[in-house]
């Protein structure tokens, strides 16, 4: 028994308290060779990591996982345990049938902000453009759509709002709605939307 | 969401496996990310298990390097979940030859935890 050891149990904690690994690393000075090397370990593991956070958000434990999927606990918790590469597609898509939520995998090499909010945008585009195609149906298509229209509308210039606060010269573009929202059926007495 | 803490004992400890030991280091940290990640996830911070996970006496936690490449050095990142404050302490780190004293060494160190508060 190491009797020095036992007396260094009973000192005072450091006091200093974190929200996640990497604050706790960052704040306890960890070095930048080690830190790198934990990143890169995490790069290891981004899918994995992925289907943790989809079985939690689908508010499932490992044993009631397993019972969805016909595989043991341990069998979760090795899987859960894993890299990326020792996943199967099979796996996969049991995971995404469990939680009820939709996958998508991207295989290359990894975009950059400008081009992943370009990317999106365009599938944005795309969307939008089949959902305008749909309101030509009847009605009632229209009248829903043109709501999640607007409420799409409102939504991203919030986000573009919100981003714009974050940039080192503030708030320089103000963007505010002064209304949202249509009279349908009859297109003529709709409200604008007013952008400031 | 849980907090995170460390005792004097890691500081001196992580300083030692940095200059001597930095990818099994990096290894067990890695893993400590993935555990809170879980430890997250999970009602229960007993609700599951890894393949990286040792359970020992007293609710301390081990975490090893498992994951982290070949040729590493068995490694043990010792960890105390406190369920009743949501926080997370890291105790200690040591090799499988220091094992016993090192599980010793955080028996005691939740024993002052309990006894202390």
């Amino acid at each position: 028994m190491n009797t020095e050891r036992e007396k260094k149990a009973h000192q005072p904690l450091t006091g200093r308290r974190y929200h996640s690994v990497d604050e706790f690393l960052a704040g306890e000075s960890v070095s930048a060779d080690v830190r790198s090397a934990v990143s890169k370990l995490d790069k290891e593991t981004m899918l994995v990591d992925s289907l943790i956070r989809a079985r939690h958000e689908a508010g499932l434990t490992q044993q009631q996982m397993a019972d969805k999927i016909g595989k043991t606990q341990g069998a979760i918790s090795k899987l859960e345990s894993s890299t990326d590469t020792e996943i199967t597609v099979e796996e996969l898509a049991a995971y995404a049938k469990a939680t009820e939520q939709n996958f998508a995998i991207m295989i290359g090499k990894p975009m950059n902000h400008v081009e992943s909010v370009k990317y999106h945008a365009f599938g944005i585009r795309d969307h939008l453009s089949k959902l305008a195609k749909e309101a030509h149906r009847n009605e009632e298509a229209e009248q829903a759509i043109q709501a999640f229209f607007g409420e799409a509308f409102f939504n991203i210039l919030t986000i573009l709002s919100k981003c714009q606060d974050e940039m080192p010269n503030g708030p320089s573009i103000q963007v505010r709605m002064r209304k949202v929202g249509y009279s349908l059926p009859n297109p003529q007495n709709r409200d604008p939307i007013v952008v400031v | 969401m849980w907090q995170i803490e460390a005792t004097p004992q890691w500081d001196r400890d992580r300083k030692w496996y940095e200059k001597k030991r930095p990818a099994e280091l990096a290894a067990v940290l890695h893993n400590l990310k993935r555990y809170v990640l879980q430890l997250n996830s999970a009602p229960n911070a007993m609700a599951f298990t890894a393949g990286y996970l040792h359970h020992e006496p007293h609710g301390v936690v081990a975490i090893d390097q498992k994951g982290g490449g070949g040729n590493l050095q068995e490694t043990r990142l010792y960890i105390y979940p406190n369920e009743e404050r949501h926080v997370l302490f890291i105790i200690t780190i040591g090799n499988k030859d220091e094992q016993q004293s090192d599980i010793q060494f955080c028996s005691e160190f939740v024993a002052s935890f309990a006894s202390n508060g």
